[in-house]
């Protein structure tokens, strides 16, 4: 039994270890996560809404039913992929004030509780797109957001229930402008490729300078101890690319560069292997050559198993993209997310590569051989490590925000569509509400129910 | 040329005014006299309809409504037999016409009238429209100004019927609403911080000055020792030297003046009315308004116009709408939810669930304004009753603009601004015969 959150947040950090072994070679990924896990992200809250409930002890079951105060939801007979845990079939998810309570088979349900039965059905994690355009505003989500945009319905159809919006991690909730942002988040984008010498020198020349910089400080501070005069090193010069790179050899941030040869990998890994900082690779496309490679920087990646990429002739060497990248990066322990080709979800499904196909964009690297369990973490857990949300989001675990998304069939499979989406704790995407999606296959049968009325409407009918 | 036809026009109106009484009658000249106005059908407004029906105008305003009335021969009589006199309408919100001069920011002191050039203002338009008011707002976002409702009289003396009706509030864009209000509001709380604190100092001072007189005084009066203070209580009998002068505060600054009265809950303070491009920025505005803290326990607002597209989901703010009342400034247009079965008339059903509706032409422009008795008709087959439909440009406007006691309805005491119909104004077809303002004529049909 969990009595407090801060042994949750332990019992979550060994959670994530313990999960994290069998893909990380290197050990930087399995620190970011206990940091991660530690610093839980600030939430903001605005507007007349009152102060979220503390993430106080959780009291006992038995209370909890005396007194029942606030929401619940309970979502019963689903097939439950836990993710970080193992699949419960027939299960209940019990949720309290946007937060999971209690998972198992034969749990204990309020009476007034709000109950969805989902006997048939998959519930999984809400699915967390590394990174999207037009689904949640821009920059800020509750001063950018259309609260009744359609790219928020066509993503929540598509699973989607957070995403990086490019500046902050935000859920798609409808209707309301308050409470989107799960944290601020910002990357270093980096370029260090082959096409650009003169710049790969520079950053490279501005690392060695910074590191110089900072071997100076420590000694200052060791200095310090017996000569309080002692004079620290002059840091004005440390503005621009230099500021950058201080706060990427400090740890503070995360890098984040689009690399698709075999050639930039091996150079911007040796980079970050001898300076020793964290990095987001998209793209990598040729990774599959050398798999090992990315493992032993601690690099993370953001794969799109349909990318097509042709091998460069004039290097005569093997490259390319391949059908079977995320296999063997998972097989080397590189954590990966999977995005589509497209960031946006404006295709409205016609090209098949925006985000309204993530799971399918999964599902094609399952179709190179990665394990199914793999691909379905790349778009849930994986994307949420990556943006530090890890502790919120991505799995289903005792503690964590209620959203889930509830198909109609298994995850990565073309025929399914989600049923239900749930943030926390409320529907937000119910497919045979929408008028989207609910034509096809109803309730899994084969033809829509003839619609009660047409337009034009007859005179004097009930609006 | 059109202008200057039309003036003549008038002007020979004008003297047919003072000539008529002359010629036929003989009598010595009574400039005012009697109007009466005969109509085939008068649609007054207030529930009933007289076939046919007369409307007694004296010294400015309506006296007598009814049929078979008396009045005195030498009346000056305007026959419109076969045509439905109803209220003049009234337009709640206009640009039209005037020059093109938007300021963004905060400017609640700007009126739309330094836009207007005399000599271009298409007044012809709205009178052939049936307009006989039309509330002017400037353009701009943020607080571009106040709105003012003029008559829409070529006439420029005895124009304004209201100097400043509502503040239009126009956000673009949520991160645009968002500071808009932050500055806006922040300057009025600047000003009545300036205001506190020069007050705070001229009671200091006062306060000062005070005892010193006093300190004078009790060494004049009191013991020749000066340099003892005494603790006892100084003498109020005497006032001494200083006057109570009136505290008079610092200027302010006048483009945040009207919010400042908002703030500071003043009885004249002017209503916010915000236009909403979509939906969705009516919850930006409650989240921006939300963080005014001094409004913060106050009722939303809850004036609003909506767009004339058909697009934006706005059956999603059904609810939110409805729940605080709201009067909705709409063109009649406007209907939702594109590509499923079912369609929702947004204005009705926001008439139906309690809100206020106020219908907008389509487009602000004459072709806009000249359909708008057939958008009404549009509202009536989804369900409004005539009644509340014919409201929505004659009564709910000018409850709207304050000027309900003055217009909207063909009642005795009002003032008389009409528009004829050559037959029913919601029959398809139906066309401004005439449009009086103040008793006048102003526009004619038999005269293009």
């Amino acid at each position: 039994m969990i009595r407090d959150f801060k042994s949750s947040l332990v019992l979550l950090a060994v959670v994530l270890l313990v999960t994290d072994i069998p893909f990380t070679g290197g050990t930087s990924v399995q620190i970011a996560g206990v940091a991660e896990a530690q610093d839980p992200p600030r939430r903001r809250r605005r507007g007349r809404r009152p102060p979220p409930p503390p993430p106080t002890p959780e009291p006992q079951e038995e209370e909890e039913l005396e007194a029942p105060e606030g929401e619940y939801l309970a979502i019963e007979g689903a097939t439950i992929h836990t993710i970080t845990g193992s699949v419960i079939r027939g299960g209940t998810v019990l949720s309290k004030d946007g937060k999971i309570v209690s998972i198992g088979v034969d749990i204990a349900v309020p009476d007034e509780a709000e109950k969805i039965d989902a006997s048939g059905h998959h519930l999984y994690p809400g699915l967390v797109a590394f990174r999207s355009s037009g689904l949640v505003g821009s920059g800020e989500a509750e001063k950018s957001q259309d609260p009744f945009a359609l790219g928020t319905v066509t993503g929540l159809a598509a699973g989607i229930t957070s995403t990086w919006n490019g500046s902050r991690v935000s859920k798609l909730i409808r209707g309301q402008v308050t409470d989107l942002t799960l944290r601020r988040k910002s990357f270093i984008s980096l370029s260090y490729r082959s096409g650009n010498p003169g710049k790969k020198k520079e950053l490279r020349e501005a690392f060695e300078k910074v590191q110089e910089h900072l071997r100076k400080v420590e000694q200052h501070a060791l200095e310090k101890k017996d000569n309080p005069d002692a004079k620290a090193p002059d840091d004005k010069w440390i503005r621009g690319t230099y500021a950058t790179a201080r706060s990427l050899l400090l740890g503070e941030k995360v890098a984040i560069s689009r690399v698709s040869t075999i050639f930039d990998l091996r150079e911007i890994c040796q980079l970050a292997r001898r300076f020793g900082f964290k990095m987001i690779i998209e793209g990598a496309e040729e990774a599959w050559i050398d798999p090992g490679l990315l493992a032993r920087c601690g690099a993370s990646v953001v794969l799109t198993p349909r990318s097509r990429r042709d091998r460069d002739e004039s290097r005569g060497a093997a490259g390319g993209s391949s059908i079977e990248n995320a296999k063997l990066l998972h097989e080397s322990g590189v954590p990966f997310s999977i995005m589509p080709a497209s960031t946006g979800i404006a295709l409205w499904g016609l090209a098949g590569r925006d985000l309204s196909h993530l799971p399918l964009e999964a599902a094609f690297a399952v179709r190179g051989g990665l394990p199914e369990d793999a691909a379905v973490e790349s778009i849930t857990i994986e994307p949420a490590r990556m943006l530090g949300v890890a502790d919120r989001i991505g799995s289903i675990e005792v503690g964590k925000d209620a959203d889930f998304i509830i198909m109609d069939g298994d995850l990565l499979s073309y025929m399914s569509h989600v049923r239900w989406a749930i943030i926390d704790g409320k529907v937000q995407y119910d497919k045979m509400e929408e008028g989207l999606l609910d034509h096809i296959r109803p309730a899994g049968e084969d033809d829509p129910p003839a619609p009660e009325d047409h337009w034009p409407r007859r005179l004097g009918d009930p609006l | 040329m059109k202008r200057s036809y039309f003036r003549s026009v008038t002007r020979f109106l004008l003297l047919m005014l003072l000539v008529q009484p002359l010629t036929l009658i003989g009598a010595p000249d009574d400039p005012q006299r009697v109007t009466v106005i005969r109509a085939g059908r008068v649609i007054t407004g207030t529930g009933e309809v007289l076939e046919p029906g007369e409307v007694v105008i004296d010294e400015g305003k309506i006296t007598l409504v009814g049929n078979q009335l008396e009045y005195p021969k030498n009346a000056l009589l305007i026959e419109a037999p076969g045509q439905t006199l109803m209220a003049g309408m009234i337009l709640a919100r206009s640009s039209y016409g005037l020059q093109k001069l938007s300021r963004n920011g905060t400017h609640c002191n700007e009126s739309p009238l330094r836009q207007l050039d005399e000599e271009l203002m298409p007044w012809e338009d709205f009178l052939e429209a049936g307009f006989v008011a039309a509330s002017l707002v400037p353009d701009g976002s943020g607080f571009p100004g106040h709105a003012v409702v003029v008559k829409t009289t070529p006439e420029s003396s005895d124009r304004i019927l209201k100097a400043s009706a509502y503040l239009p509030f126009n956000g673009r864009s949520p991160t645009g609403i968002y500071s808009s209000i932050e500055k806006g509001f922040g300057t009025a709380r600047g000003e009545i911080e300036k205001i506190k604190k020069a007050r705070e100092k001229w009671d200091k001072e006062q306060e000062e000055a005070k005892k010193k007189a006093e300190e004078e005084a009790k060494k004049n009066t009191g013991d020749s020792a000066s340099g003892e203070e005494k603790s006892g209580k100084p003498e109020d009998g005497k006032p001494g030297d200083d006057k109570p002068k009136e505290f008079q505060p610092p200027e302010m600054n006048p483009a945040v003046i009207e919010l400042v009265k908002i703030l500071e809950e003043k009885d004249d303070a002017l209503p916010i009315v915000f236009f909403a491009q979509n939906p969705g920025l009516i919850l930006h505005l409650d989240s921006a308004m939300s963080s005014v803290k001094e409004l913060k326990d106050r009722d939303p607002l809850s004036i609003f116009i909506l767009p004339g597209s058909r697009t934006g989901a706005f059956h999603e703010v059904l609810e939110l709408l409805t729940e605080r009342k709201a009067t909705v400034l709409v063109p009649p247009a406007l209907s939702a939810f594109p590509d499923t079965y079912t369609r929702i008339h947004i204005p009705v059903a926001l008439a139906r669930s309690g809100c206020t509706v106020v219908t907008l032409p389509a487009t602000d422009n004459p072709t806009g304004m000249r359909g708008v008795p057939a958008k009404l008709a549009e509202l009536v087959r989804y369900g409004l009753s005539r009644e509340d439909a014919l409201a929505s440009v004659t009564l709910e406007p000018a409850r709207l603009l304050g000027l309900d006691d003055r217009m909207g309805t063909v009642e005795q005491g009002k003032e008389p601004h009409f528009v004829l119909f050559d037959s029913d104004p919601l029959e398809p077809g139906a066309r401004v015969m005439k449009t009086i303002i103040a008793g006048k004529v102003v526009w004619d049909r038999e005269d293009r």
